[in-house]
């Protein structure tokens, strides 16, 4: 699309150490750019993705803002298909600040939040789902997010459902001709179309859409209750984790609502940990209230992680505790190991020996990393899911259960009685849904399938 | 010098709709053929309808066309096709007598009132200003029009291949037309080439008929039109056998000497459609393929020996029709041939089916790329009626993809064209379960009467059925029947499960094997239906759920199709959209945004950027 304007921003996130990239696009891109550029080498020119050594100054003082590395990729092969200058700089948001309000000055707009995605978009240079791979990345909360956006972007996804849509449009090719060629193609057996879109169609679709509710827990991020008595501790597992994997994305603040809420990256996950307040069996009135907090917590967490103390019975508290997770995802963290005789080791009693048991020691570090291990087979997540699998996104997943759903139904009309029109009609709705992911609309033409497979003509 | 409204240029099935529907229209009307003996005929197989067909039979049937009835004064077999699949993709097909359907072809035509029929060659069309004038025929012949409408068939620059003999036809025994190609060349029009076929006719005392399975048509035939009343002519039937791996060996020793295979033939033939030469290469793992003998006709001793379709020479091709079982003394009344003949590439014409380049210039059947008498009589109907529309003045006739095959087929060639002669299928049409052959008539019956081709009184028909089918429809939703003796035993009776408990008739109705007769039969509508009415419901309640989607995804189209695009619209002032894309839209110049997002190489990106430009105007 031919935007008259030209836009602007910093590219790079706020905050991110390392180089900081402003992005200018529109037809006036070099037109902005060069009054504020100077180059390094006196006989250097701008050359279409060529990188150039200069120095970006302040057009008002005359003052050198920063010594940046400036490429000029002209349009439409560009990521927005227009003109587009990228001034990577030193970092620092002062500086990238400065040049981004130097460039604005010099006649750029500032872009919209998603803006250059927007118009890469409309320009046909991205289909819709490497658009919204875009947006996501632009939103990436961590290292394992940002992996998987670009795996998407290259069009992981699409080779994810490539198999699936062949077996669907081969399928359906052989119900068409059926309906077309009565006289000339062999009549379909019920069963073969049965079993074909049984295994050729819904079982990778729902395998495709399961690994889509595990892609949402990574966006949103894992939520891992810690519970126990007081001072079984928790706290100091919790810092133990910290410790160990120390990229804090964002620390709140214990709030009022939130018991203790500290986000992390653990083997690349988003995981929120809360530090719930004790739970006890009899309280006074304040407690009470921290109580409902941790109550609220529990309800909400994906995962639970019920701390014990491994060197001492089980006490009342950590009874009602665990007689409680038998019914949620949850795993018992048998603490303090350190304190155990050196021979002897804490197992549960029968009851609970269905939740699985890691023994740790926060104060030593121990078993820390079994922890996490065991705590991603329980959200059902891989430790180290490949994200060349091409994870799909929430807009993904109701796609994907739509056409299972639509599938399965016209399944299930088909055992009433079998009418290949009728199966044929599913199987092109479910092949258009699956074609909204990528934002294809049409598809491809049945009748090449069948000819390609059938003789027909008389 | 003489003056009509209509000039129409060919009389096959495409040229006699079209000069009919036009002269029914008031107008006065045209139709130049170059032999008079040879209007409305049938020069490959001796059938009308089959899948998709069929439908498009009815269609113009339901507009007030005459091949449906001409076709039931010809028909010598009835067959419902996919009769073990659902009502809406059954199909009829008829086996007819070739002499018979032109003789009454030809009747109707010479007979219709306001149509002149004239036998000469068009050699020229006189163009002024960018508007066509009129013809001149090959005597010097000037003749004035307001529309002309060409349904040339296979005749412009025809060629006939038979092994590596090439002669020019437009027919085998038949002139081809020359200069009206080079005219329509002239005229700018991009021109392609397309080749189809035909097999040998055998003698018919030749043949050993014990060795094929006979195939009858249906027990209790029922009419094409429905202005016919009853069967016309005694039904007989057609023969099936096979191929073996001889033919297939004779047909592989000889591919250099094919016409087709030997570098002969440059046009594109059809994949449904493929010759011998096409069957044994393509699909060489096939032991055998089917050999159908069709007769000409009643009194014809000629029979069309459907599947052995080829190039080959003459030596060859008697070779190879006597390794078929049955054949073995065969002997060979006409050759098979391959034709190659000059099509427009249909994308150069309005959806109207008016070319976009010359004003009045319309053309339909296979000069659009097509195959089929079918297809061609449907874009006969729909070219003519247009073209009366454009001379009187009133709004063009343009039904959507929802409401008619034949729609489907115009608005797949004016907007993708077709790189193979184009034939219906069901698949092509996205809602398939709407247009049935049952209901050809409640979904045109309407635009046919408020164009004046379909009288009041076949209208009033067509309501009344409508109205009794939806009461009957509900009736069988709302009438409940308890599980007493009696009702089982009827039900067993007809081969059908007991009922466990009280279930209304609809769900009875819904089984596979029940029919509307078997569930009625256990609670009578009064006065009862008739035998339409309860095909009807029963279409109704067993494709429930099914047809409400289609038609909510229809009324979805239709709200892409209302977005329209107003004409003269500059797409090369569109932001964002591609070279190429705004080349193509510029020389399509579709009418909506529905049809810009089926145009070839349309992207969501391009779609949304016409879509924006057009908001910025205030349309769409």
């Amino acid at each position: 699309m031919r935007f008259s304007d030209t836009i602007a921003a910093v590219a790079t996130p706020a905050g991110a150490g390392g180089i900081g990239i402003v992005r200018i696009s529109g037809p006036a891109a070099l037109d902005v750019f060069l009054p504020l550029f100077e180059f390094s080498s006196p006989n250097a020119r701008m050359l279409p993705r060529r990188m150039v050594l200069g120095r970006i100054r302040d057009p008002g003082s005359g003052r050198a803002l920063d010594e940046v590395l400036a490429v000029f990729m002209p349009g439409p092969r560009s990521y927005t298909g227009e003109d587009v200058v990228e001034i990577q700089a030193h970092g620092g948001l002062g500086v990238t600040a400065a040049i981004l309000e130097a460039v604005l000055s010099g006649g750029a707009r500032l872009a919209d939040p998603g803006e250059f995605t927007r118009r890469a978009f409309l320009n046909g240079r991205l289909d819709l789902a490497q658009a919204e791979a875009v947006w996501d990345m632009v939103e990436a909360r961590s290292a394992r997010e940002a992996r998987l956006a670009a795996a998407q972007l290259s069009g992981a996804l699409g080779r994810a459902l490539a198999p699936i849509r062949a077996s669907l449009e081969s399928l359906r090719a052989r119900l068409s001709a059926a309906v077309d060629f009565p006289d000339e193609v062999e009549a379909i057996e019920p069963m073969d179309i049965r079993q074909g879109i049984e295994h050729g169609v819904l079982a990778p679709l729902l395998a495709l859409a399961r690994r889509a509710a595990e892609g949402e827990l990574l966006r949103r991020g894992l939520s891992v209750a810690l519970l126990g008595k007081p001072n079984v501790g928790k706290s100091s597992l919790l810092n133990a984790l910290l410790g160990r994997d120390r990229a804090i994305v964002s620390p709140y603040p214990g709030t009022t609502r939130d018991s203790l809420s500290e986000t992390l990256t653990l083997d690349g996950h988003l995981v929120s940990v809360w530090d719930t307040a004790g739970l006890r069996i009899q309280s006074d009135p304040l407690e009470a209230l921290g109580m409902e907090k941790t109550r609220e917590a529990m309800e909400r967490a994906d995962v639970w992680i019920v701390v014990v103390e491994a060197h001492l019975p089980l006490a009342a508290e950590d009874i009602a505790l665990l007689s409680e997770a038998r019914s949620r995802r949850a795993l018992v963290a048998a603490n303090k190991s350190d304190l155990l005789p050196v021979d002897a080791s804490f197992s549960l009693p029968a009851e609970w020996e269905m939740l699985p048991l890691v023994s740790v020691s926060a104060l030593r570090g121990d078993g820390l990393e079994n922890l996490s291990r065991s705590v991603w087979k329980l959200a059902g997540l891989s430790a180290d899911p490949d994200p060349e699998d091409g994870v799909p996104n929430l807009r993904h997943r109701l796609a994907l259960e739509d056409a299972a759903r639509i599938i399965r139904a016209g399944l299930d009309r088909a055992d009433e009685s079998f009418l290949p029109e009728l199966l044929a009609l599913d199987l092109e709705e479910a092949l258009a849904r699956l074609g909204d992911i990528t934002g294809e609309s049409v598809a491809p033409d049945v009748l090449d399938a069948v000819f390609s497979r059938f003789c027909v003509g008389k | 010098m003489s003056k009509y409204d209509i000039i129409v240029v060919g009389a096959g099935h495409a040229g006699c709709e079209a000069a009919l529907a036009a002269a029914k229209m008031g107008l006065n009307v045209a139709v130049f053929v170059m032999n008079a003996d040879a209007v409305a005929a049938m020069p490959c197989s001796p059938s009308v309808g089959g899948t998709g067909k069929g439908q498009l039979v009815k269609e113009v049937d339901a507009l007030g066309g005459v091949m449906a009835r001409a076709a039931d004064l010809s028909a010598i077999q009835y067959r419902t096709l996919n009769t073990r699949k659902g009502p809406a993709v059954r199909s009829s097909r008829t086996q007819n007598d070739k002499a018979r359907h032109h003789a009454v072809m030809a009747g109707f035509l010479l007979g219709g009132e306001g149509v002149h029929v004239k036998q000469a060659e068009v050699t020229h069309l006189t163009v002024e200003g960018g508007r066509v004038a009129g013809v001149v025929d090959h005597l010097g012949g000037q003749h004035v029009a307001s529309c002309v409408v060409l349904a040339t068939g296979t005749f412009l620059s025809g060629v006939i291949h038979v092994g590596q003999v090439s002669r020019k036809a437009g027919r085998a025994g038949e002139f081809a037309s020359y200069s009206l190609a080079a005219d329509l060349a002239a005229l700018g029009f991009r021109m392609g080439r397309m080749k189809t076929g035909t097999p040998a006719r055998l003698l018919r005392r030749s043949i050993d008929f014990s060795r094929f399975e006979e195939e009858r048509g249906d027990e209790d035939p029922r009419p094409l039109s429905l202005a016919s009343r009853g069967i016309a002519l005694p039904q007989v039937a057609v023969h099936m056998g096979y191929t073996n791996s001889r033919t297939h060996d004779i047909v592989r020793r000889n591919l250099s000497r094919s016409a087709l295979y030997g570098g002969v033939v440059k046009g594109v033939s059809a994949r449904y459609c493929p010759s011998l030469e096409d069957k044994v290469v393509k699909f060489a793992e096939r032991e055998r393929h089917h050999v159908i003998l069709e007769p000409e006709g009643l009194e014809s001793l000629e029979i069309y020996a459907s599947g052995l379709g080829n190039s080959l020479p003459p030596d060859v091709q008697i070779e190879l029709v006597r390794s078929v079982d049955g054949l073995e003394e065969a002997e060979i009344v006409r050759p098979a041939y391959a034709i190659e003949y000059d099509y427009l590439d249909p994308t150069q014409l309005l959806p109207t089916l008016e070319t976009k380049a010359v004003a009045g210039l319309f053309t339909a059947g296979q000069i659009n790329g097509t195959s089929g008498y079918e297809e061609a009589a449907a874009q006969g109907l729909w070219a003519g009626i247009n073209a009366a529309c454009k001379v009187m003045g009133r709004p063009s006739f343009l039904p959507d993809r929802s409401e008619a095959y034949m729609a489907v087929m115009v608005d797949d060639l004016v907007t993708r064209g077709t790189r193979e002669p184009y034939r219906m299928f069901t698949s092509r049409a996205e809602y398939r379960l709407l247009l049935r052959e049952d209901n050809a008539g409640e979904r045109l019956m309407e635009y046919g009467h408020e164009l004046g081709l379909v009288s009041a009184d076949e209208v009033k028909d067509m309501r009344e059925t409508r109205e009794a089918v939806r009461a009957e429809t509900e009736r069988v939703k709302r009438v409940v029947v308890k599980p007493s003796a009696a009702v089982n035993a009827r039900l067993s009776a007809r081969g059908m499960e007991p009922l466990s408990e009280a279930a209304p008739l609809a769900r009875l109705l819904k089984r596979p094997e029940a029919s509307y007769e078997d569930v009625a039969a256990l609670c009578p509508a009064e006065p009862p239906v008739s035998e339409e009415v309860g095909r009807k419901v029963e279409v109704n309640v067993k494709y429930e759920g099914y047809i409400e989607r289609q038609v909510r995804e229809a009324e979805r189209f239709r709200e892409m199709e209302r977005r329209r695009i107003p004409e003269g619209f500059d797409f090369s002032g569109v932001p964002g959209l591609g070279n190429e894309l705004r080349e193509k839209l510029s020389f399509l110049r579709p009418r909506s945004l529905g049809q810009a997002s089926r145009m070839e190489g349309m992207t969501a990106a391009g779609l949304t950027a016409l879509w924006v430009a057009l908001r910025k105007r205030g349309e769409a």
